[in-house]
């Protein structure tokens, strides 16, 4: 029989050492740390009541050179401030989540209540609140052992505004014009986070290097984005706003549409698939905003940083990725553009909390690698559109190089074409030539030698023999253009795109009417010879080539035709051979340069 | 019984058949001229002289009517009469000799539009469309499709086009359901339906027109 005992319950009781220990996992750097106490500035003017607009939400980071006996300081200014009750119910409190809200019901970025407080104890020899508000004064803070509490006969001590900002060391540094007399008029608090002899920081303080890595953190870059963050070197302006880096996007990717997260993802594990839920009741469903940059981030340069996914909570960064973190990447190359948040209100879920408490992963567990391998899905989906757009236009780069050549051929051929066709096909030119087009009407034919028809009067019903900006049959030899890369002549000035299944060589009813061939660049051969040994190989160029060999038999077979040759498979044989042994000669005297 | 008389225009046609089954694959219009004024004195003799054969548009029409029709094809005054026009011009024949014209079959499919259904068959095309892979057929499908190309003169490619046109009727008319020629019979209504605007442009061409 189990024995019925029933235990009193007590508080816990904690060494100091458990906070080096959790202090010690935050493995703090400074732009790690400054983010935590901008947002306890910024959760501050959230429960400021009247509200305080954006544009008004002043937080100045000063950081104090060493000099003269003084340690380098940092600080951390708002205009709110604290009372002692704050500081006993809020601050001093480890751990609690509810802190940075002060019982309020409003969003705020504070999380677990520790970090802006685990900064100050691990980072700095001594660290201090200075805050004022309500006619009070209070100083709260750790000394160099560690150790927290109240300055002594600093707490709550009546003070004018003149003397707290006085004493505060506010009065002369270069502040945002109004700040100080809204202290004075008492319409404002005030609160300096000080932050004495930091670690890795000997007199100078590198301010350029903190700001840059500063903008660039998850913690920080989304509050940079929207408040004014002032930052003073030793009391002197040195930056009157904190700037995020902006990113320019990928053309044809700037309005990416957010993604729905569903509300059930699977998460396999062992063979077995479990659906792990992303919305319910309480907390509604998440989305999630890719987006790509022009330029990839690359790997090395402080602009990689924002090469990630921030996941999103009710407020804030609860955690970032590098897209290459992610698990089971396909399209690496193209997510080096990639970048993009996350917003999923159910990680915070009291019952299943997926946020750390340095907020930079999320709480390793089946609802993160369920997520996680979502949102590859997704980055891998926009790589592949990405890798569609690079095709496209490592094509039309290849095109370009192809149409120089397209063009000698066309001369080249324009040369000999003639007289090929006359030796060829023993007769002195091309047959039943047809006249330039007018608007509707046909002209006369333009080769007075013409064994059949030629040199005849216009047929035109209305306008025969009219000028017109299309090619002209009859008076020019057949033009030769590449699909996906000329203008279409009977187009609105856009190219003739043409699928793989289309032939080699291409005409439409139009074409036939005025001597336009089209080579089809979308052919697979085309294309594989192209991606695989580019448009300024001899390969390419022999398979283009090529195709103006079949371009000059298929003229040569029309014009028998014309001519009423009754054309046997014996003679089509002998004609083809006789027309590609000319071809081929005439290549060898005129195209070397290219083709050998 | 009287035998029923036949059009001038069908003694053309069958003139041509003759000569085809004696072997003659390709046909000069002057051998035609002869053939159908030794066939039918009396309907093609030079007007005021019996005794020589009309050489004018009392023949030449009426071919390339026929061509239109897809009975008859031509090229620099050689003409040959196609499956089309065989089945014609054997009903023709029939008709000639007194005997009932045949009647199209119920369940079997007459020759000539079994050969083009063959011919179908075999087209990438047609295959895609099965597939359901509409998004894939392409212009170069239709003039497959026809047995023509790009440069196939416009009464040529109206003489295909009709003889298509036949050949599903023909599957329409034979009541046969076998699934390939139901998706037959679907990809013609398919085509005319898509390349409506290449066809019209195609049969509506006048200029650049060669004659024979």
């Amino acid at each position: 029989m189990a024995l019925a005992v029933s235990i009193i319950e007590e508080r816990n009781v904690f060494d100091d050492h458990l906070l080096d220990i959790i202090g010690n996992e935050f493995k703090f750097s400074h732009e790690k740390g400054l983010p935590e106490w901008i947002k306890n500035s910024v959760d501050a003017y959230i429960r400021q009541e009247p509200p305080v607009p954006d544009d008004e939400q002043y937080i100045i980071l000063n950081f104090r050179d060493g000099a003269k006996g003084e340690p380098p300081m940092f600080e951390c200014i708002d205009f709110c401030g604290m009372t002692s009750e704050d500081i006993n119910k809020a601050l001093k409190r480890w751990g609690d989540p509810r802190a940075a809200s002060r019982g309020q019901k409003k969003s705020v970025f504070g999380g677990h209540g520790n970090g802006g407080k685990f900064y100050m104890r691990q980072m700095f020899e001594r660290s201090y609140f200075l805050t004022y508000r309500n006619g009070k004064l209070n100083i709260f803070g750790f000394n160099e052992h560690r150790k927290y509490g109240f300055a002594r006969g600093l707490k709550d001590k009546p003070s004018t505004p003149k003397e707290a900002i006085k004493l505060a060391g506010i009065d002369e540094l270069s502040l945002p014009e109004g700040t100080i007399d809204r202290i004075l008029n008492g319409e404002r608090g005030f609160t300096v986070v000080r932050g004495i002899r930091p670690d890795h920081v000997k007199s100078v303080v590198p301010v350029g290097r903190l700001c840059e890595k500063l903008r660039f953190h998850p913690q920080a870059r989304k509050i940079v984005q929207r408040k004014p963050i002032r930052v003073l070197h030793s009391g002197k302006l040195y930056l009157d706003r904190l700037e995020p880096e902006r990113i320019e996007l990928r053309p044809g990717f700037e309005n990416l549409p957010r993604i729905p997260i569903p509300t059930e993802l699977p998460h396999e594990e062992d063979g077995n698939v479990e659906q792990i839920e992303f919305a319910n009741k309480t907390f509604a469903p998440g989305y999630l905003k890719l987006m790509v940059a022009k330029e990839p981030f690359g790997r090395s340069s402080r602009i990689s940083e924002l090469n990630c996914i921030d996941v999103l909570g009710e407020i804030g960064v609860i955690a970032s990725y590098k897209i290459y973190e992610l698990p089971y990447l396909k399209q690496y190359a193209q997510a080096e553009f990639m970048f993009g948040e996350c917003y999923c209100p159910i990680l915070e879920d009291p019952n299943e909390d997926c946020v750390k408490n340095d907020r930079e992963k999320l709480i390793d567990g089946p609802k993160t690698r369920a997520l996680l391998r979502w949102i590859t899905e997704k980055v891998d989906e926009v790589g592949k559109e990405i890798e569609k757009e690079e095709a496209k236009e490592r094509k039309l780069q290849n095109l370009k190089l192809s149409d120089e050549f397209n063009k000698i051929l066309n001369t080249w051929k324009n040369q000999f074409m003639d007289k090929l066709l006359a030796e060829v096909l023993g007769g002195p030119g091309t047959g039943p030539s047809v006249g330039g087009m007018g608007q509707d009407g046909t002209g006369g034919g333009s080769r007075p030698k013409s064994a059949t028809k030629g040199g005849g009067g216009g047929e035109g019903e209305t306008k025969g023999g009219g000028e017109g900006d299309q090619p002209k049959r009859g008076q020019n030899h057949p033009v030769v253009l590449l699909s996906s890369y000329n203008p279409d002549p009977f187009g609105q000035g856009d190219t003739l795109h043409l699928s793989a299944r289309h032939s080699p060589v291409y005409q439409r009813p139009i074409d036939v009417d005025h001597g336009v061939y089209w080579i089809n660049t979308s052919r697979p051969l085309a294309t594989a010879i192209i991606d695989r040994h580019g448009a300024e190989s001899a390969r390419w160029r022999e398979y283009h080539f090529q195709r103006f060999v079949d371009i000059i038999v298929m003229e040569a077979l029309h014009t028998m035709e014309k001519k009423g040759t009754e054309l046997t498979f014996d003679l089509v044989e002998n004609k083809i051979n006789d027309v590609i042994k000319t071809v081929h000669d005439n290549a060898l005297q005129s195209l070397s340069p290219f083709l050998l | 019984m009287e035998r029923p008389e036949l059009s001038k225009e069908q003694k053309v046609l069958l003139a041509l058949y003759r000569l085809w089954s004696g072997g003659h694959k390709k046909v000069r219009y002057e051998d035609i001229v002869v053939q159908v004024f030794k066939d039918y004195p009396g309907d093609f003799h030079l007007k005021g002289y019996p005794e020589y054969p009309d050489t004018g548009d009392a023949v030449h029409k009426p071919l390339y009517d026929y061509r239109k029709r897809g009975m008859v094809s031509a090229s620099n005054k050689m003409f040959s009469i196609t499956p089309h026009g065989v089945a014609e011009a054997e009903k023709l024949k029939a008709i000639e000799k007194g005997r009932p014209a045949p009647e199209a079959h119920k369940h079997r499919l007459e020759r000539d539009a079994q050969i083009e259904i063959e011919r179908v068959k075999r087209l990438e095309g047609f295959k895609l469309f099965q597939q359901g892979k509409r998004d894939e057929i392409i212009d170069s499908d239709l003039f497959d499709y026809l047995g023509v190309s790009v440069r196939t003169t416009k009464n040529d490619f109206i003489g295909r086009l009709e003889a298509m046109k036949a050949a599903v009727s023909a599957v329409a008319n034979s009541g046969l359901k076998e699934p390939i020629l139901v998706a037959a019979s679907e990809f013609h209504e398919y085509l005319m339906q898509r390349f409506a605007q290449d066809i019209s442009a195609k049969t509506g061409r006048i200029a650049a027109e060669r004659t024979v």
